[in-house]
């Protein structure tokens, strides 16, 4: 049921992009492709900027989620817990011409434990103490949940990371290109060198973990520190894992 | 600043305003209880707890809020309404503390310490979020549980990751034995300071945070921290289901050695097996490795976080889900776990005593001094088969006390030791002197578990460890503190670390050399009827010294702060470096996060001006600034240390091993010579030397004592 659901979606969302747009994301993905050294392209190119937004985009992640909320409401009740209401949602966030398709998916990820987690926050001190050179844990990419309110009883006790999404939100929302992906793992990093601090990437992420820096303005997520991530390497509880398929 | 965040914040109640000053104005004295005993001496010593003079102190140290493991401590200092001296002119000082996330956050927030002073004029709170310090209406949550209140708070302030201290009812009504609580189960225990809040009309301090603290040597502490986790002996759990090691303990601990020495002891005899089911998982609090208290979901009875003497119920002998009740009642409304120890066996005792072949508790109704619902209430929560020790008397007893329920509960509310004088003042006022007599015979109890917890060691409080087990150095503890003088510094080699004394004597020599372990140290599982050895002069110096290192200790991990729970590091669970640990930790954290060069004699210097800070507050209380004996007024134990025990006072249950032999009266006082000559206290009144203060850079503080008091001894 849903893999007829998501075939007939793939074939809308073909029809709705233009063909130079298609092209040119192309490129982008070959551009990657070359940077994280998965696979070799056969004409390699080196300049690889994306055109200016012509028009109609490609369907979003956005307009498919809803789609695909829609039917899957009338057509089946298994898909519907994984679609989440966007929050902020505005297709204007989408401009980085590409259809999702077509980002690398990132080839590391962080897991957590709730079950092991002791709720100490030393992954929340660990990550600002090596990225921000401080123990300041609102500048954490990882963060606890720790007590939330009307939970006291619950202990929601757990550390929550960056998903490092296949399809990532936030890359998409980026109007600067300060999203790029990592060298090494594939990871969705944000260049402080081009981010202005518009935000748009904080708004555009559903899992909330876009990180700013009241004092620069910048924004901040996790950068799987390059494919050793200090969080893991702390964790006095082996509640965060690093899967790493590279 | 590395480390400190350089600011105190000032909150006076009574006028509303609120002030900031700078940390330095402190620093000699580090933080923590340093900034404490400090705030106290220049400000209001002789204050009376409830006053709106007496100075309720928050404070952490440099630690609090890095990366150094177990370092997510608060505490709070300020005149005690619950230490009892009834020698002394007025009321003593001392200290409490707490863990889970406020300190650090506090430091997020921007702030070393928050002192409070004067009284609100209605119910308030003190909402902390970055630079902004406001006094809000606490009229909504005025009389709620800890719990419902703490969520109230953090719905009305929008903000769930808010942390907040908060009394209960019981504070609220000046309980004597009322804690401060925070989230579910961290509290400052001990020292009634929950009515001190309650006496100013504070209900809760709330604090937000977003900055951070600022460390010297990043890469260093990282390094550091790491090793640690090499060598430290283990989850010190006290919940049922942590003692499986945790992750880093398993990487670096032959597994063979892991459930000998690398745990403090066996949780699953001690805590509650029974409930393990409703064990949700073992919890941290903020920085630290340990997982020491356990998170409960109990149905019927909400989520709770338990640890430690929170089991109380179940050391008692409760066999059922009420020991999780106990704990749960204990942090809503506010009372002491610890202190219910002996409280309960004052009950018990109550019902077991016979005067004119009637029980005390019988007498007491008959006088009507105590309903009759309360009085079945406590008779239900009586040792079987008289009672079940069951829920219907633990309710009893925790409403009566929180809410001062009647002539007997308004009684308890100030705590077992000032209830018996109560009691006994009524009965004699009532004409009944021979039951009142018999009342205060309790004064002699003991602990449960073999003196393990919850004796009578003077101050009015139920005790930490039998000096008659441990030795001469824990009586000195005993008489020159002002409290319950629980210190963990000893028993982390001796007592919780599950080595045995052959194994834990060498790691010993390690730390203070061969003639302090030799002559100090005495094996705690010895038999019953073996003293404490004594080697003349030689074990006077020995305890001495083993005295003066957890008074040094004690002082650096409530200043910097670290917790009492895990420092020092004596010990590891590692054979390969023969079980020793790293005592140095403290002092290379210190070094790490504030850039100040340190080693062990410089940090002692500081707990050293700390401590006799400590006692020139104490000597002024006590004479009310006239010239003062500490040494023979202060200095002392009760008697019941130094007599034979006649027998258990109590009956075997739960079941406890008789105490150890008597101490000699001569031995202890040729100890406390010793010690007054290591800490340069002058052997006969026991008060700091002039010279000794201004070695320690105290010369202005040795003055401003002899402006307020009376002259030192050179």
């Amino acid at each position: 049921m849903v893999f007829i659901l998501l075939k007939g979606l793939k074939t809308g969302l073909h029809k709705s992009a233009s063909a130079k747009e298609v092209i040119v994301s192309k490129k982008v993905r070959e551009h990657w492709q070359n940077l994280l050294g998965s696979q070799k392209t056969e004409s390699p190119q080196d300049d690889c900027q994306v055109g200016k937004t012509t028009g109609q985009g490609p369907m979003s992640r956005r307009k498919m989620l809803q789609l695909l909320g829609i039917q899957a409401v009338i057509g089946a009740g298994v898909v519907k817990g994984a679609v989440a209401a966007p929050k902020n949602f505005n297709p204007k966030h989408y401009n980085r011409e590409i259809t999702p398709d077509q980002l690398p998916n990132s080839q590391a990820w962080l897991a957590t434990n709730p079950t092991l987690c002791v709720g100490c926050r030393t992954c929340e001190i660990v990550c600002s103490l090596s990225h921000d050179g401080q123990c300041q844990p609102s500048l954490s990419r990882i963060t606890v949940q720790y007590d939330p309110t009307k939970t006291l009883a619950k202990f929601a006790a757990m550390a929550d990371v960056c998903r490092q999404c296949n399809m990532a939100d936030c890359y998409l929302a980026c109007a600067y290109d300060a999203l790029t992906l990592d060298k090494a793992t594939g990871a969705r990093i944000i260049d402080p060198e081009k981010c202005t601090g518009c935000g748009e990437c904080f708004a555009a992420c559903p899992w909330d973990k876009i990180v700013k820096d009241e004092e620069t303005g910048v924004y901040s997520k996790c950068d799987l520190c390059g494919g050793d991530p200090q969080c893991v390497k702390y964790c006095p509880a082996d509640a965060l894992s690093f899967v790493d398929l590279r | 600043m590395n480390g400190w965040s350089g600011t105190i914040v000032r909150v006076d109640l009574s006028s509303g305003k609120i002030t900031k000053e700078k940390t330095e104005k402190y620093i000699d004295y580090t933080g923590g209880i340093g900034i404490g005993y400090k705030v106290v001496f220049d400000e209001a010593p002789l204050a009376e707890p409830f006053s709106p003079e007496n100075r309720l102190v928050f404070a952490t140290g440099p630690l609090t809020g890095t990366l150094a493991p177990s370092t997510g401590r608060s505490e709070v200092i300020g005149i005690s309404p619950h230490v009892y001296a009834p020698g002394s002119k007025h009321p003593l000082v001392t200290r409490s503390g707490f863990g889970g996330y406020w300190g650090a956050e506090l430091k997020f927030a921007g702030y070393d310490a928050l002192i409070i002073q004067g009284k609100a004029p209605k119910p308030v709170f003190i909402s902390i979020n970055n630079d902004s310090v406001t006094i809000e209406d606490a009229g909504f949550i005025w009389g709620q549980d800890t719990f419902a209140a703490q969520d109230a708070l953090k719905a009305k302030l929008g903000d769930e990751k808010v942390q907040i201290a908060i009394i209960g009812p019981s504070g609220e009504k000046l309980v004597r034995i009322s804690p401060i609580i925070h989230r579910i189960g961290n509290a400052a225990g001990q020292g009634g300071f929950g009515a001190v809040m309650g006496s100013k009309n504070l209900k809760a301090v709330c604090v937000r945070g977003t900055g951070g603290v600022k460390v010297a040597d990043k890469d260093g502490l990282f390094k550091y921290v790491k090793s640690m986790r090499e060598i430290q002996p283990g989850p010190l759990g006290s919940t049922p289901l942590s003692t499986g090691p945790l992750s880093w303990t398993e990487k670096h601990i032959d597994p063979k050695d892991i459930n000998k020495q690398a745990l403090r002891f066996d949780q699953t005899k001690s805590c509650a097996p029974w409930l393990n089911e409703y064990h949700v998982k073992p919890q941290s609090c903020y920085a630290c490795p340990q997982g020491c208290y356990s998170y409960m979901n109990v149905p019927g009875m909400g989520g709770g976080a338990v640890s430690c003497t929170q089991w109380f119920y179940s050391w008692m002998g409760n066999r059922d889900k009420s020991t999780f009740l106990a704990n749960q009642l204990a942090n809503k409304l506010g009372v002491d776990t610890f202190e219910m120890f002996p409280m309960i066996q004052f009950v018990w005792f109550l019902q077991d005593e016979i005067v004119d072949g009637k029980n005390i508790l019988q007498h007491l109704r008959d006088l009507k001094l105590v309903s009759a619902e309360i009085q079945s209430g406590l008779e239900k929560g009586h040792y079987p088969p008289k009672g079940d020790l069951g829920t219907k008397g633990l309710e009893t007893l925790m409403n009566m006390i929180a809410y001062r329920d009647g002539f007997l509960g308004d009684c308890f509310a100030e705590g077992f030791r000032r209830a018996m004088d109560l009691i006994a003042a009524k009965l004699s006022a009532m004409g009944r002197q021979d039951v009142a007599a018999r009342v205060m015979h309790f004064e002699n109890m003991e602990g449960i578990m073999g003196g393990v917890v919850g004796g009578n060691g003077g101050w009015g409080m139920s005790a930490h460890y039998d000096p008659r087990t441990f030795g001469y150095y824990w009586a000195i503890n005993f008489a020159v503190e002002n409290r319950d003088p629980n210190r963990h510094s000893m028993t982390n080699l001796l007592e919780w670390t599950g080595l045995k004394f052959d194994q834990a004597l060498p790691v010993a020599k390690t730390i203070w050399g061969e003639e302090v372990a030799e002559n100090g140290l005495s094996d705690i599982l010895r038999e019953r009827d073996i003293p404490i050895k004594w080697n003349g002069e030689k074990s006077a110096q020995a305890h001495a010294a083993l005295a003066k290192f957890i008074h040094m200790r004690g002082c650096i991990k409530d200043s910097i702060t670290v917790c009492d729970w895990v420092y020092p590091i004596m010990t590891s669970g590692r054979e390969d470096r023969k079980y020793t640990g790293d005592v140095s930790a403290e002092y290379k954290l210190f070094e790490l996060v504030t850039g100040e060069k340190m080693n062990q004699e410089k940090l002692n210097e500081k707990a050293a001006r700390i401590w006799n800070m400590h006692r020139l507050i104490t000597a002024l209380e006590w004479g009310g600034g006239k010239p003062v004996n500490l040494r023979e007024e202060h200095d002392q134990l009760p008697d019941h240390f130094f007599t034979p025990a006649e027998g258990r006072l109590l009956p075997p249950y739960p079941p406890a091993e008789h105490p150890h032999p008597p101490l000699n009266r001569g031995y202890f006082e040729l100890a406390k010579t010793e010690y007054y000559n290591y800490m340069g206290w002058d052997t006969e009144t026991g008060l700091p030397k002039r010279s000794s203060l201004e070695a320690l850079g105290m010369g202005d503080v040795a003055k401003a004592f002899e402006a307020k008091g009376f002259r030192l001894p050179a």
